[in-house]
C-alpha cells in the first residue's frame, strides 16, 4: 500500500491560484429540507468570490440562511494530480451602487443564458484545499 | 421558474450520466452549515455508493442525514449539464449487501483508509442541460438595476391601495 495517505494540504496562496484559474464551481446551501447544490460560475474579487443568480432557490435560500460553501476542483492531465479547494462563508447581495458598478467589470458570466441580475458576494470565513496524485486499482 | 435554452432531463438521462461518471461533489449539513466534499462513487441498483473512512467530519455529517450529490460536465458540442441527487444516507452494515457491494467498480482517489460504505437512496434526482451563452455584462446590470429601483418603488408605496388615483402622478424609475 505505500504511504497511509497520497493527500496534501494547499497552502492558502495555492487555493486562491486555483480559485482564480478556475472560475466554474458549486456552490452548497442548507435549506429546511436539507442541503442543495448548485453548479455557478464565479470570479475571484479581493479575497471574495462573486456570482450572479436570478431569482430563485438559491437566492431565496441564501436570503434565508446566507452560509455557504463553494467548492471548485480539478485534474492535471499532466502530472495527474487531482486537486480541490472549498471556501466556506457568508453570502450577500451586491446591492450597493458603487459595488453593484465594480462587479459588471469583473466578467463574471454565466454559462447559463437568461437574465441572473443579482450579484452575490461570499466573504470567506475559512479556505481549505487539496491534492494527490491519483491512487490506481491494483487489481 | 424556466431559463431560456434550458432543457431539464429525464430521471433516466440522469441516470445514465451518473453512470457514465465516477466523481461528484457531496453537499451536507454539519452542525447548520453546508459544506462540500468530492467523492468517488458508483450507481448501484439506483443509487450513489460511496466509501469514507469511519468517524471522520463526513460519516458523523452523512449517515441517517438529507445530503445532495451532484455531477456536471461539459459536453464537445459546447453544452453544460449538471444532474443532482438528493436522499438520505445511510451506512451499509449487513454482510451479504456488503460483500455485494465489495464487488462493485469503486475506487477512492485518496488511499486512506475507507472502511465505511454508504449508500445514499435518492428521493429526487433532476438535471439540466444548456448552450453556453453570450452575454454583455454591463447591459445585463443596468437591467437589473431597473428591475431592483421598480421593485423598491413598490416596496415604498403606502399598503392601502386607496390612496393611489388613476390620475395622480407617480413615481416611476428611469
Amino acid at each position: 500500500m505505500g504511504s497511509p495517505t497520497n493527500v496534501a494540504e494547499l497552502t492558502e496562496r495555492e487555493c486562491w491560484e486555483h480559485l482564480r484559474d478556475e472560475a466554474y464551481g458549486r456552490l452548497a446551501v442548507i435549506k429546511p429540507e436539507g442541503p442543495a447544490i448548485y453548479p455557478i460560475n464565479a470570479v475571484v474579487d479581493h479575497g471574495s468570490i462573486v456570482f450572479r443568480t436570478a431569482a430563485g432557490g438559491k437566492l431565496s435560500a441564501i436570503r434565508a440562511d446566507p452560509r455557504v460553501a463553494f467548492e471548485v476542483d480539478g485534474w492535471n492531465q499532466a502530472d495527474d494530480i487531482a486537486w480541490s479547494v472549498l471556501v466556506t462563508g457568508v453570502a450577500h447581495e451586491v446591492l450597493r451602487m458603487h459595488e453593484g458598478a465594480h462587479v459588471t467589470e469583473l466578467g463574471v458570466t454565466p454559462w447559463q443564458a437568461g437574465p441572473k441580475p443579482t450579484y452575490v458576494r461570499i466573504d470567506p470565513s475559512s479556505i481549505t484545499g487539496r491534492k494527490f496524485r491519483r491512487s490506481v486499482p491494483t487489481n | 421558474m424556466s431559463t431560456p435554452g434550458t432543457v431539464y432531463l429525464t430521471e433516466a438521462e440522469c441516470w445514465s450520466l451518473l453512470n457514465q461518471h465516477v466523481v461528484a461533489r457531496l453537499a451536507v449539513d454539519i452542525a447548520g452549515r453546508p459544506d462540500i466534499f468530492p467523492i468517488n462513487y458508483v450507481v448501484d441498483a439506483g443509487s450513489i455508493v460511496f466509501r469514507s473512512g469511519a468517524g471522520t467530519k463526513l460519516a458523523g455529517a452523512v449517515l441517517g442525514r438529507h445530503v445532495a450529490v451532484e455531477i456536471d460536465g461539459l459536453d464537445v458540442d459546447g453544452s453544460v449539464w449538471s444532474v443532482v441527487v438528493k436522499g438520505i444516507a445511510h451506512e451499509i452494515t449487513e454482510m451479504t449487501e456488503r460483500f455485494e457491494i465489495e464487488e462493485l467498480p469503486l475506487y477512492p482517489w485518496v488511499t486512506s483508509p475507507k472502511p465505511n460504505f454508504v449508500r445514499i437512496d435518492p428521493h429526487l434526482t433532476t438535471g439540466r442541460r444548456f448552450h453556453i451563452a453570450e452575454r454583455d455584462p454591463v447591459k445585463e446590470y443596468e437591467l437589473g438595476l431597473r428591475a431592483q429601483a421598480a421593485e423598491a418603488v413598490a416596496d415604498d408605496r403606502p399598503d392601502d391601495p386607496g390612496d393611489y388615483h388613476p390620475g395622480a402622478p407617480r413615481l416611476r424609475p428611469g
